[in-house]
């Protein structure tokens, strides 16, 4: 029984870590632009088969070719707000379409150039050990992915918190007329949100890589991690995705040790429906980000 | 089932041939069950009985020779592996065929204790509880009866990490028959194993296999076992043709039930589509040959070769394979370099 706990305790850090670090990225961009980004999830994509392309296609260096996805990912955003979600923005069901549309056009892309037979992998891998605690065992990697994701959130969070860019986002995400009216270059800082948004994204898929399988579609089970942390925190809101991040955790350890392994998420939807039943607006009031 | 019935309807004035390897045992039983209406379907893939029992028990025969005495059976969640979950009845007119759930016959006919049985949901991607929870339970041996719906690179790399990793780990099906896959896990395939034939080192396992597969991979084209099923049917068709020498369908669908056929990568025995076959117009399952990962994503052949005998594999096949070769994955990752 006692290793049964241990492992709970220990997966319902990994997970929750997991679901915070994939939906970092989508609670600011719910938090300060309001926007549901149905295309979310090929920023995953995009850093991943980015890395891979300039690594074996152009043959760069491999570390270069991670910078040059990143660079390529900031391209990308900036198109994507420029010809998507500023020409619709006022009109939310086009901008959900077209946003989704985006993604799938990208997944097909990837999925055309790159099929899984073409045996796309990244040497990510920080470690290959497997990490014994208190009887629980978990790879090595996951707690790098662990650990990184807390750490980009503080990183995240002290931006929000002490720096002025941070203030112009949290005055955003509380209400975009009055910052309006106090003078805010509104485009500049939806472009400057969404491309910080992306980064988490894709630092996770990059870590996550060893441990899960890349393929052109495993944009979709990631997006629906930070789907449910973040509908279950509030929408946009980053105390209730850490919050929600941790109780999706523990009930993935806990279906997932304890009941069984296929329910996962199935439980962790079942949970968040039935806390949106009680609290409609999530766990946190969503009318800022922090 | 939707393409059987319609076909019935459509065969009187535009007669054809349906082959199919589709997952569907109710297209067997069809056509055993009304042979004038159905006549025209036969599915190349053994039924789900064969599937979940006949194919499977090679992993078995191989956990018990590599010296496992308690096993983990992670089944998909699927509607081709109820018989393997549940267990399953079916009724042909020839009989009527049992079969019972995996975790009930595995220790009857094995001798094998299955410690942990968990179902695997269609797209799931964290296996570590199942893999763990395996290890804790003590198990020796885990096999994974998977298709396309199982990511079973994602349980590769996660195996590689978890507190499983030394424990012996066999696939069904799933890009684990592609000889990319070595690559697609990062190399964390080393030790698992899989039906294998997707390399130009493969056994003959019949007089095509080598040069099909051979052709194959220098078009950039897996061979995994389906691709095996379809293109050989293309070849049992256009034989047929000749041997009738007209379109005549009736003609040509009697030619494909008397006639024996070689396969790219199957005896004789399993895909003869004719009344010597207890599932009729479908395949037979039995066992097949499976390969470990060793160094350098190399394929080593490991099914006991007395097993391949009793199948009908030939002697070429037979010297290839055989269980000493298994090395656990412990000790591959010890003695391979990284």
């Amino acid at each position: 029984m006692l290793d049964v706990l241990a492992y709970i305790f220990l997966y319902t850090f990994i997970f929750g870590c997991l679901f915070l670090g994939t939906a970092l990225g989508f609670t600011i961009i719910t938090g300060v632009l309001r926007v549901f980004h149905l295309g979310y999830g090929m920023t995953f994509l995009i850093v991943a088969y980015g890395t891979w392309a300039f690594w074996k296609d152009f043959g760069l260096d491999f570390l270069i070719s991670i910078l040059l996805s990143f660079l390529l990912l900031t391209v990308i955003t900036v198109a994507i707000y420029k010809l998507v979600i500023s020409k619709f923005f006022e009109v939310e069901d086009y901008l959900l379409a077209a946003l989704l549309s985006v993604f799938i056009i990208i997944e097909e892309l990837i999925s055309h150039i790159y099929p899984e037979i073409v045996g796309v992998y990244l040497p990510t891998s920080v470690t290959k050990e497997t990490v014994s605690i208190a009887g629980a065992s978990v790879p090595g990697q996951l707690v790098v992915v662990a650990v990184v994701s807390i750490l980009v959130t503080f990183l995240y969070l002290q931006l929000l918190a002490r720096t002025k860019i941070g203030l112009i986002m949290r005055a955003i995400s509380q209400n975009i007329f009055a910052s309006k009216l106090m003078g805010v270059n509104f485009d500049r800082m939806f472009i400057l949100a969404l491309i910080l948004a992306s980064i988490p994204p894709g630092i996770i898929i990059l870590l996550l890589t060893p441990v899960w399988a890349l393929n052109p579609f495993i944009g979709w089970p990631l997006f629906t991690y930070a789907i449910l942390a973040t509908v279950l925190g509030g929408l946009g809101n980053l105390k209730g995705t850490i919050t929600a991040s941790f109780i999706l955790g523990l009930v993935f350890a806990v279906t997932g040790f304890v009941i069984n392994p296929r329910m996962m998420t199935l439980a962790a939807l079942v949970v968040v429906i039935i806390v949106l039943i009680f609290k409609p607006c999530g766990l946190a009031r969503a009318e800022t980000i922090w | 089932m939707a393409i059987i019935e319609e076909g019935a309807k459509l065969y009187p004035s535009y007669p054809h041939l349906v082959i199919s390897s589709q997952a569907a045992v109710g297209t067997t039983l069809k056509v055993m069950q009304d042979y004038d209406k159905y006549k025209f379907y036969f599915r190349n893939l053994p039924p789900d009985p064969d599937l979940n029992y006949n194919t499977p028990k090679t992993h078995f025969a191989i956990a018990k020779a590599i010296g496992a005495k308690k096993v983990a059976l992670l089944l998909e969640e699927a509607a081709w592996t109820e018989c393997a979950r549940k267990g399953c009845t079916v009724d042909t007119p020839y009989g009527k065929i049992e079969i019972k759930a995996m975790k009930d016959w595995v220790p009857a006919e094995f001798g094998l204790e299955v410690v942990y049985v968990a179902n695997i949901a269609v797209g799931q991607k964290d296996f570590l509880p199942m893999l763990e929870e395996s290890a804790r339970r003590g198990a020796e041996y885990i096999f994974v009866l998977s298709s396309w719906y199982t990511d079973t690179i994602t349980m590769t790399k996660q195996w590689a990490e978890s507190g499983a990793k030394n424990i012996p780990i066999g696939f069904f099906g799933r890009p684990n028959q592609w000889g990319v896959f070595y690559n697609l896990t990062g190399s964390k395939a080393l030790g698992t194993m899989s039906i294998f034939y997707d390399t130009p080192d493969v056994p003959p396992l019949t007089p095509k296999t080598k040069e099909v597969v051979k052709k194959l991979n220098a078009m950039g084209l897996a061979a995994d076992m389906s691709v095996h099923y379809y293109y050989s049917e293309v070849y049992r068709i256009k034989q047929a043709i000749e041997k009738v020498g007209s379109l005549e369908m009736d003609k040509i669908i009697k030619a494909i039930e008397e006639m024996q056929f070689e396969h790219t990568a199957l005896p004789s025995k399993y895909v003869y589509f004719g009344y010597k076959n207890p599932n009729f117009h479908s395949y037979t399952g039995g066992y097949v040959l499976v390969a470990q990962f060793q160094c350098n994503g190399k394929p080593v052949w490991i099914t006991p070769s007395e097993l391949l005998k009793e199948a009908g594999y030939g002697e070429d096949v037979q010297k290839v394979s055989n269980i000493k070769l298994y090395k656990s994955p412990e000790e591959l990752r010890k003695s391979c370099p990284s």
